[in-house]
């Protein structure tokens, strides 16, 4: 991440990019210390951003027309106000970024425009400004108040502190974990801390509604791939919603379905094996192949309790022309679908097809053996499985599960074939054997 | 081969798992009970796996309870079919006609819906390459309401929170059955 570069850039178009200016705070925090002499003037305006008992709209009507706060006894918020308009904006944008930021990114720009922003004088001070405000926003949340040098440990302590507050963030938890990865995470901390430090100042009710949302949006709007631009070029009143960072209840709305929805996902993702998939599509598939696996297994499992082995048989038939037609695709290296006559023959057949293929190269044939789920293992082991389960032939069913070779179910033993082959699912051995 | 070397790694709530093994056991032994488990034909052994199929789906709905939307649904449905199997045991002229009727269209129902869908996971086939990426979620999100029950008549959000915890279950319950199963063997 190239600091100065973003920082400019942060400045220059604050309402863009939601986790930009945090990034930037972090930069700062990095790089820089806080220069006293700014501590005051920023701190008096900036706390005005951060009055607990106004809405939104208040605080913008505050912050821009500086009203003094009541909270804050060394405010002259005006004549700071009209000097360098951005940071606080900037911090406004860090603290209250996802609500009304059509009539803030609005009059950002007004004033941005008049005052011609950006002169890299100012861009030191802004910075600075901006962690002055970060500050103040600690402290006023009173939060056990560190000196400057603290300031940045404690967002991440907060943010530590706070993940039994925070109701079933999991994201925001694994944030937690890894404190310092790089800007995003932190930034996610930052907000934690920010929501961490509302809920513990016991603010407005709506304010602590929307920071619980908040680093999720923010989470939203950092994974979405390109911030969409407001242009500074636009004109004033037509305001464009960022992403993430829409105004209307309906896209907020939209917005929170989606969060909750990746939530299920996760937890799903969490109990479903073979869980390494990060799309979307394939966890589904993943998702659904399991839930059928699981239910195969149960049908199995009710099978077995009916022993005989000669009353199986056409049963192994049945179910083996059932999952043919289940699963409704044929693994690519030529599998051949089994025939509606019996099992064997699909045995025979793979097993001809194995020892061609163990003539030209082991490898391939147990890849080939691996696409069909199956594997091999010695004479000795498979006879003795065979004595300690069944009585006498064992007619077991070679069945095709679901599409990944993982999920195959039961046990196939020739007796015939010189070959012994046992199918048994690779990840999670499951395996169940007809008596 | 011991069923507890394979067992799937997934996490078992050994609640629902007692109550479910409890509830099992007892329609098992019910079920060995009325029907010797003797019979050796085909059909009459497909029967008895579907039923006992059946039973473990309806114990382990019934350990649910009314809880969670699937085992709603389950239950609704079974006792649909529930009934008519009581009937049958009955054995008069009216049950088994309603039976045989019910049956039919309850089967035939549970056939049509495989039908369908197969036939929807197929008929894709020719649309997978195309690049729509809603349509593909439709896709996929039509199949696991499918899979799981009740799934029909549940928005997105709800119909994987139902997934989670019906695989849960499922593999509650697949514990509990090879658990049975290997002390049977």
């Amino acid at each position: 991440m190239q600091p100065r570069s973003r920082e400019m850039q942060g400045i220059n178009s604050l309402l863009n990019s939601s986790q930009i200016p945090l990034s930037d705070l972090h930069q700062i925090q990095n790089s820089q210390m806080h220069p006293p002499p700014h501590l005051t003037n920023p701190s008096s305006s900036s706390s005005s951003h951060f009055d607990p008992s106004s809405s939104h709209d208040d605080f913008l009507d505050q912050m821009l027309s500086n009203l003094p706060s009541s909270s804050w006894p060394d405010l002259n918020p005006k004549p700071f106000w009209d000097d360098t308009p951005p940071p606080p904006h900037a911090a406004e944008n860090v603290a209250f970024q996802y609500d009304d930021q059509a009539s803030l990114a609005s009059k950002f720009r007004n004033h941005r425009i008049s005052s011609d922003g950006g002169n890299p004088s100012t861009t030191s001070s802004t910075a600075a400004l901006m962690l002055q405000a970060q500050q103040q926003l600690l402290m006023s949340r009173g939060v056990a108040g560190a000196g400057e040098s603290g300031l940045l440990p404690m967002p991440l302590s907060l943010g530590g502190g706070d993940v039994d507050r925070s109701r079933n963030d999991v994201v925001d938890g694994s944030s937690f974990k890894s404190p310092n990865p790089g800007g995003e995470s932190s930034v996610q901390a930052l907000y934690n801390g920010f929501a961490g430090s509302m809920h513990g100042g016991g603010q407005v009710s709506n304010q602590t509604q929307h920071f619980p949302h908040h680093p999720q949006g923010q989470n939203l709007g950092a994974t979405t791939q390109a911030p969409a631009s407001s242009t500074p070029a636009q004109p004033r009143q037509r305001v464009r919603a960022r992403r993430g960072q829409a105004t209307d209840p309906h896209s907020i709305a939209e917005r929170l379905r989606r969060e909750r929805i990746a939530e299920r996902m996760k937890a799903l993702q969490e109990l479903v094996p073979n869980a390494n998939k990060t799309d979307k599509a394939s966890m589904l598939d993943e998702i659904i192949d399991y839930v059928k696996f699981l239910q195969l297994q149960v049908k199995v499992l009710s099978m077995s309790r009916l022993g005989g082995a000669a009353a199986v048989a056409p049963l192994v038939a049945d179910m083996a022309s059932e999952a043919a037609s289940d699963s409704g695709q044929a693994p690519p290296n030529g599998n051949q679908t089994p025939s509606s006559t019996s099992a064997n023959d699909t045995i025979t057949m793979t097993e001809q097809q194995v020892a061609k293929l163990m003539e030209e190269d082991m490898g391939s044939a147990m890849q080939y053996l691996q696409g069909k789920g199956l594997c091999l293992m010695p004479i000795s082991l498979a006879t003795a499985i065979s004595t300690a389960t069944c009585h006498s032939r064992s007619a077991l069913i070679n069945q095709k599960g679901p599409s990944s070779p993982n999920m195959s179910v039961l046990t196939v033993q020739s007796a015939t074939a010189g070959i012994a082959a046992a199918e048994s699912s690779v990840k999670e051995g499951a395996s169940v054997s007809k008596p | 081969m011991t069923p507890s070397d394979g067992t799937i790694i997934t996490a078992t709530n050994p609640r629902t798992e007692m109550k479910f093994a409890r509830r099992f056991l007892r329609s098992l032994s019910k079920t060995r009970k009325i029907r010797p488990p003797s019979s050796s034909s085909s059909i009459c052994v497909k029967k008895r796996s579907e039923r006992i199929k059946m039973a473990a789906y309806w114990c382990m709905a019934r350990a649910v309870g009314s809880r969670r939307a699937w085992s709603r649904a389950i239950l609704m449905k079974l006792s649909r079919g529930r009934q008519h199997h009581h009937h049958c045991f009955s054995m008069t002229m009216m049950k088994t006609r309603m039976r045989r009727k019910n049956r039919s269209t309850w089967l035939g129902k549970v056939k049509k819906k495989k039908k369908e869908e197969e036939v929807r996971t197929r008929s894709p086939s020719p649309y997978d390459e195309d690049d729509d990426e809603e349509g593909l979620m439709k896709r996929q999100t039509q199949k696991l309401r499918e899979v799981v029950p009740g799934g029909k008549s549940m928005d997105i959000c709800s119909l994987l929170e139902e997934t989670a915890h019906f695989v849960t279950c499922l593999a509650a319950q697949v514990h509990v059955m090879q658990t049975i199963a290997h002390h049977y063997s």
